[in-house]
């Protein structure tokens, strides 16, 4: 009980920590403490600090919590260890739409204001509709079938990079870097107006997922085991996947797909707290949160002054971590 | 409660799986539901805990339709042991059985929660295993912790609303004698108490020497109902079971059935 307060604590100080990390690192060096005990000089420093990089962690903070806390819900709902957000559909309904708006120039095609939120705006449509698409398809008789959107969320994925696979291969070279920076994902050019509009899907998510924690417990047992015993088990789903496609659609739609997050930061945090989601989610927000921002920081300093993709470093650093963890645990299929 | 079955029939891909079945089950009382393997043992279960909607027919639950029943009510009156329990995530056996007090303990102070789960555990014989993982229990082990799981579901409803219905699935297939006799104390003592049990046995004499009523399934059809004396027979066995052979059934002090293959020790004494 107590170790898991702990672990719980020290996570959030990391985080904590990650953060003004994160703040201070970047092109020109920014004392944060001179800028606190306000002097006049550094007002080009706050602004840099203010607007260019406090969103950019925010956003970091945001996304991070939406890919660790989805990815534990995906890996409760489909009582599969490998699960990830992207499994409804959402990242690549949002890759594909994503794609079509850049190879199609609709940015530019726009007066420039409407032009910079096309892309996340689509992309969030993209996502939220392809969730919809697959949880319409999975329902039969006011039943969701968990395996069907299991496996055609796979086919769908499958689909759509095929579809985006088109797209690339019919663009210009400047849409391709654009879509290729995309899905390698990135926090580039996040500003507040950005970060205040995705603030509203994480109240969104939050509150479908309040009280989530003790049904997926219940679900590990299985559907039938869960519903007998009393558990709202369809609502649970309906919460669950309106919790992952309203936090993971907002943030994948404005930072792109990263990946890793999700799959890994559950098991980690499964390793000290166990099963029960109650920890499980908690220490997964906030250990994802943690990572995102602390990747980012690498992202900016691997090849400073240029930026690394930060897709490519949760990746790089997710890959070995869950390898790790499939070795470990030897039967290398289980939720806990 | 009382749990009554009327006409209920289950059809599945056009399979007929239960036809036409009239069953009930009193406050207090014991059924056992006895037939050869793929008669629809578990769906007939599955029919009276109200997880399979019958195809036709009514299941009635203190003269209330099932169907009508919230999931949340329905928890509170009855409680279902799978025939197989099986997860791959580390719960300890103290949260497994806690979840079964989840919702319909919802009133219960914590304290008394950690009482209801206590007795229970020591009831079905796991008293020290608490903390120990579930994912490490032995299989006979692991049945019992959801056993408990599934009474203190009850302790939670029950303690508000009468007695309720324990409906096991073979709950005694992987126990070694001893924890099958406990089991079946468990399932007397419940009786005792005002509750009805339902359960699916394979051994006869179990059925025989415990249940007040035994339904023999066939094929999806109720073939035999009545007391235990009056339903197990040679000529029974041979009919349900297909086990052409005689005299299968002594009849010891107490009136009930015991069975056992008369021709088959013969043939074995013949060996020695």
């Amino acid at each position: 009980m107590s170790t898991k307060l702990i672990f719980l604590v020290i996570i959030l100080l990391s985080l904590l920590i990650s953060i003004l990390f994160s703040l201070n690192i970047g092109a020109t060096h920014i004392n944060l403490w001179a800028l606190v005990s306000s002097q006049a000089h550094q007002a080009l420093n706050r602004e840099v600090v203010l607007f260019i990089r406090a969103p950019r962690v925010a956003m970091g903070v945001l996304a991070g919590a939406a890919l660790g806390g989805a990815g534990a819900i995906m890996q409760g709902l489909f009582r599969n260890p490998l699960a990830d957000p992207s499994l409804i559909g959402v990242s690549s309904g949002a890759g594909l739409v994503t794609s079509v708006l850049i190879v199609c120039g609709v940015p530019e095609f726009l007066p420039p204001a409407y032009g910079a939120w096309s892309l996340p705006l689509g992309g969030m449509g993209g996502g939220f509709g392809a969730t919809a698409l697959l949880y319409l398809f999975a329902r039969r008789q006011g039943e969701t079938s968990i395996s069907t959107i299991l496996l055609a969320g796979v086919a769908f994925s499958a689909f759509c990079g095929a579809l985006t696979g088109i797209l690339v291969f019919r663009a210009t070279d400047q849409a391709l870097r654009d879509i290729t920076f995309w899905t390698m994902g990135s926090l580039v050019g996040v500003n507040w107006s950005r970060v205040l509009l995705v603030l509203p899907f994480f109240a969104v998510s939050l509150l479908c997922t309040v009280g989530l924690a003790q049904p997926l417990n219940a679900l590990l047992l299985g559907e039938a085991d869960a519903s007998l015993m009393g558990f709202p088990v369809e609502r649970t789903k309906q919460l669950a996947m309106v919790a992952c496609a309203a936090s993971v659609g907002a943030s994948v739609s404005m930072v792109g797909s990263i990946g890793f997050i999700g799959v890994v930061v559950p098991h980690l945090v499964r390793l000290v707290t166990g099963p029960d989601y109650r920890w499980v989610l908690p220490g997964s927000v906030l250990l994802g949160a943690m990572l995102l921002v602390m990747s980012d920081s690498l992202a900016r300093i691997v090849a400073a002054p240029a930026e690394v993709p930060v897709g490519i470093i949760t990746a790089i650093l997710g890959a070995p971590v869950f390898v790790w963890l499939l070795v470990r645990t030897h039967k290398g299929s289980s939720v806990s | 409660m009382k749990l009554r079955l009327e006409e209920c029939c289950v059809v599945r891909q056009n399979k007929t799986l239960l036809e036409s079945l009239y069953l009930s089950v009193k406050p207090g009382e014991i059924l056992a539901i006895i037939g050869p393997n793929g008669a629809g043992k578990s769906t007939l279960l599955r029919v009276m805990s109200g997880s399979i909607q019958p195809t036709s027919g009514t299941v009635w639950l203190g003269g209330r339709n099932m169907a009508e029943f919230s999931g949340m009510e329905l928890a509170q009156h009855r409680a279902l042991l799978a025939q197989e329990c099986t997860t791959t995530a580390r719960f300890s056996v103290q949260d497994l059985v806690s979840m079964g007090l989840t919702y319909t303990g919802k009133h219960i102070v914590r304290k008394k929660k950690n009482e209801i789960i206590e007795s229970v555990l020591d009831r079905v014989g796991l008293a020290d295993f608490g903390e120990r993982d579930s994912t490490t229990l032995s299989g006979g082990e692991r049945q019992r912790a959801h056993l408990a799981r599934v009474v203190a579901q009850l302790h939670g409803g029950v303690e508000s609303r009468g007695a309720g219905i324990l409906l096991l699935d073979e709950p005694l297939a992987a126990q070694d004698l001893a924890h099958q006799k406990l089991i079946m104390e468990c399932v007397l003592a419940y009786a005792a108490q005002g509750g009805s049990v339902v359960l699916v046995l394979h051994d006869l004499n179990w059925a025989a020497a415990c249940a007040d009523t035994i339904a023999v399934l066939s094929r999806g059809r109720l073939h035999a109902q009545g007391k235990p004396v009056e339903v197990l027979n040679t000529h029974l066995l041979a009919e349900v079971f297909g086990v052409q052979s005689r005299n299968y059934v002594t009849h010891v002090g107490t009136g009930r059935p015991f069975i056992i293959p008369h021709d088959l020790m013969e043939r074995s004494s013949l060996r020695t």
